[in-house]
């Protein structure tokens, strides 16, 4: 702490727009470097230097910014956030994205050094050639950046274009196997994605109509001081386009269609910071989209299709989640049920305050590391058995009992039991149902939340425990697990964390 | 400059109508880069006056949607072989079906918004036509390419309507939107050119391995 405090003496307190241009930055820079070095051990240098300095960085600017005054700091509208006060959920997402990113570029240091000798056919017989490590190193930085620019946008254009720009930096990720299933994959999403997001883009013209005829102004700041005489109906208009374009990108069903796919086609690396930083950038959009109505006065309007398409979305992803057959597409339909849980605790929060929000926290940040880790591990998983079908991996509790191990804890953490910090929002959802008299859609809640956690238990028992049992010995490799047992351990710190501080839920 | 104005709209308008219609994709990427032009020249004639700031950012547009885009799609079509889309028995009738019901909703639609935009009466109709135009043209053509065009004039339209109701945003924004869309078109244009490689044409047909399986099917 003490070289942060001397850090931040010589910085000097009001000089922090540069420093969070330089973490916009920095991993742009890094990425165009990763193309002109020769080595691949060089770019895997790169990536991870790269992402730890981001950590560091995150870290002094999430401390710093937290609690400054926006109005003192600026009386002017900003492009770059230059405060955190107000905009709390920018914070959490920013430091989500920056800790994930670093468990990322650990794991990759290995995981791209296996895939190097890994040489193997697809499921059609074709041989896999992956894609060159530059283009891979490269665009997981640029990637890296424009999550960044998504957490410290100020004005609504800014943060349509940084959405977009995680996509296209994104696509090129899904298709590292360079198989026919990837290449596949990568066209859904690239098509899918970006026609959701040109439906976002209109809403921000809606948006910038709403404040006036002649289009009012998109930054943060003056939206957020002037919505209260906004028009109501295109005021709404732009809510809803919102709610579909950025709720695309977020996997909300009916749009999630992209999701599963490029969860289990894309490297589980990218899939990891797929599920657990890029989703809950989309959810950024959708969540200012919101903020801005309840200041509009039309809190009640939004919160309705937000708890509506919430408790459809986890319907869907426990009708897909029973019947599956390979487990990186029962962990993608696992995050589309989280996308809904987290938007549905956003509805709710209209009717109870603070305390759902607390909840969407953490439900943001429990699902975020617990499949980020959950992840990384499939990845190995993958690696030892090659197979993505749960019926053709194990016993893994013979054969890789670390992995197995690990697997067994993030299915627990996943599931939602204790000590998972998504038991809460489990909860609390089920207790707000029942508590408001809605006694069919608790009982509903809960009938999903036991198919979800039997589709994905049957799954983790499967590989676990039974399986195809013919292959020879797997040398197990811990090492590159080290990121899933923080993330875990971080969970359940966080579980503990919640229950001291809060008791529970009252 | 009024009455360019509207003959610039009128002509958005006819090129929706060539869009729809068309099965050449060679006509396609055409059509689309007119029509790109021809969006990116409006906000300059319905400016009271001009700024340089403006005729710049127009021009990027122009050279960006008119010539670019263009140059990379012809190249995809003659790399692929990807000249015609699949005609059916009943492309014809469909796609005046659905020129007609785009044409009703966008006027229905623009009616029901009330937009005041006196100097440019046809605008509002024109952009949500095109919008319509590009997100029928995704759904409809099979060749990857065609639904990259598909993608351009869904983003002319957003782009015309943005100009309509005089949308204001910082230069450095409206020059985020645009590098996105430029990075946008490549990416999806180094798909293609893949699916090309990997399949001996870009029909996006090819692309149906990834569904779900049904117990049944699982266990074949």
């Amino acid at each position: 702490m003490s070289f942060l405090s001397s850090f931040l003496y010589f910085y000097g307190a009001d000089n922090f727009k540069e420093l969070s241009l330089f973490l916009i930055l920095m991993p742009t820079v890094l990425g165009i470097l990763s193309f002109l070095v020769s080595s691949n051990a060089q770019r895997r240098s790169i990536i991870f230097i790269g992402s730890i300095f981001h950590f560091l960085i995150t870290g002094i600017l999430v401390l710093t910014l937290a609690n400054r005054d926006l109005y003192a700091v600026s009386n002017f509208p900003v492009l770059i956030l230059n405060s955190f006060s107000g905009n709390i959920e920018n914070a959490v997402f920013l430091s989500v994205v920056s800790l994930l990113f670093s468990g990322a570029s650990f794991y990759s240091l290995k995981y791209l050094k296996l895939e190097e000798k890994n040489i193997r056919k697809d499921d059609e017989g074709f041989l896999i050639n992956d894609e060159p490590e530059a283009v891979f190193t490269g665009f997981m930085m640029f990637f890296l950046s424009a999550m960044t620019l998504v957490c410290f946008s100020a004005h609504m254009g800014l943060l349509w274009a940084a959405v977009e720009a995680t996509t296209l930096f994104s696509a090129p990720l899904i298709y590292f196997h360079r198989s026919r299933r990837s290449l596949e994959a990568t066209w859904k999403y690239l098509v899918v994605c970006s026609v959701g997001i040109a439906i976002a883009l209109l809403g921000t013209f809606f948006l910038s109509l709403s404040g006036g005829k002649s289009g009012g102004s998109l930054y943060f700041y003056d939206i957020i001081s002037q919505a209260k005489n906004f028009n109501p109906l295109w005021l709404k208009l732009s809510f809803i386009f919102f709610f579909v374009g950025y709720g695309t990108k977020m996997g909300l069903a009916p749009l999630h269609t992209w999701l599963p796919d490029a969860h289990s086609e894309a490297p589980s690396v990218v899939s990891a910071l797929l599920s657990g930083a890029l989703l809950n950038c989309a959810f950024l959009g959708i969540w200012k989209s919101y903020s801005f109505m309840r200041i509009g006065g039309l809190g009640e309007f939004s919160s309705s299709i937000m708890i509506f398409f919430g408790i459809f979305t986890v319907f869907i992803s426990a009708l897909f989640i029973l019947n599956q057959k390979e487990y990186k597409r029962a962990l993608a339909y696992s995050s589309v049920e989280n996308m809904g849980l987290m938007c549905l605790l956003l509805g709710i929060s209209f009717y109870v305050g603070r305390e759902a929000e607390k909840l969407v926290f953490l439900s943001a940040i429990g699902h975020s590391l617990i499949k980020s880790g959950m992840f990384f591990i499939a990845g190995m998983v993958l690696f030892y058995y090659k197979s993505k079908k749960y019926a053709e991996v194990g016993p893994m509790f013979s054969k890789t009992p670390f992995t197995a191990g690990m697997w067994f804890l993030g299915f627990i953490l996943l599931s939602g039991a204790p000590p998972s910090p998504l038991f809460f929002p489990k909860l609390f959802i089920f207790k707000f149902m029942l508590l408001g008299g809605k006694y069919f859609i608790s009982a509903l809640m809960i009938f999903l939340f036991i198919i979800i956690f039997a589709g994905l238990g049957k799954i983790f028992y499967e590989t676990i425990f039974s399986g195809a049992n013919n292959l020879q010995e797997i040398k197990e490799d811990k090492t590159i697990l080290f990121p899933s047992l923080s993330f875990f351990s971080i969970s359940i710190f966080i579980f503990f964390a919640f229950f001291y501080f809060s008791r529970g839920i009252k | 400059m009024h009455i360019i104005s509207q003959f610039l709209i009128l002509a958005v308008i006819f090129c929706d109508f060539f869009l729809l219609s068309s099965y050449s994709t060679f006509e396609l990427v055409k059509f689309a880069a007119l029509q790109g032009v021809l969006t990116a020249l409006l906000p300059l004639m319905a400016a009271e006056h001009f700024a340089a700031e403006g005729i710049a950012f127009a021009l990027s547009v122009i050279l960006l949607k008119g010539f670019f885009f263009p140059f990379v799609l012809r190249k995809l079509i003659v790399k692929n072989n990807a000249y015609e889309e699949k005609k059916r028995e009943y492309s014809g009738a469909l796609s005046i079906a659905v020129y007609l019901f785009v044409f009703f909703v966008s006027v229905w639609l623009s009616i029901k918004l009330d937009l005041e935009v006196k100097s440019l009466s046809w605008i509002i109709p024109a952009s949500f036509m095109t919008i319509f135009s590009g997100l029928f043209l995704i759904i409809l053509r099979t060749q990857t390419v065609s639904q990259i065009v598909g993608y351009m004039v869904l983003e002319n339209g957003i782009y015309c309507f943005g100009s309509a109701v005089f949308v204001q945003q910082p230069l450095m924004v409206e020059a985020a939107i645009l590098l996105d869309i430029f990075v946008a078109v490549f990416v999806m244009g180094m798909a293609v050119f893949h699916i090309g490689k990997e399949f001996n044409n870009s029909d996006s047909e090819n692309l149906n391995e990834l569904r779900e399986e049904t117990g049944q099917e699982a266990d074949i």
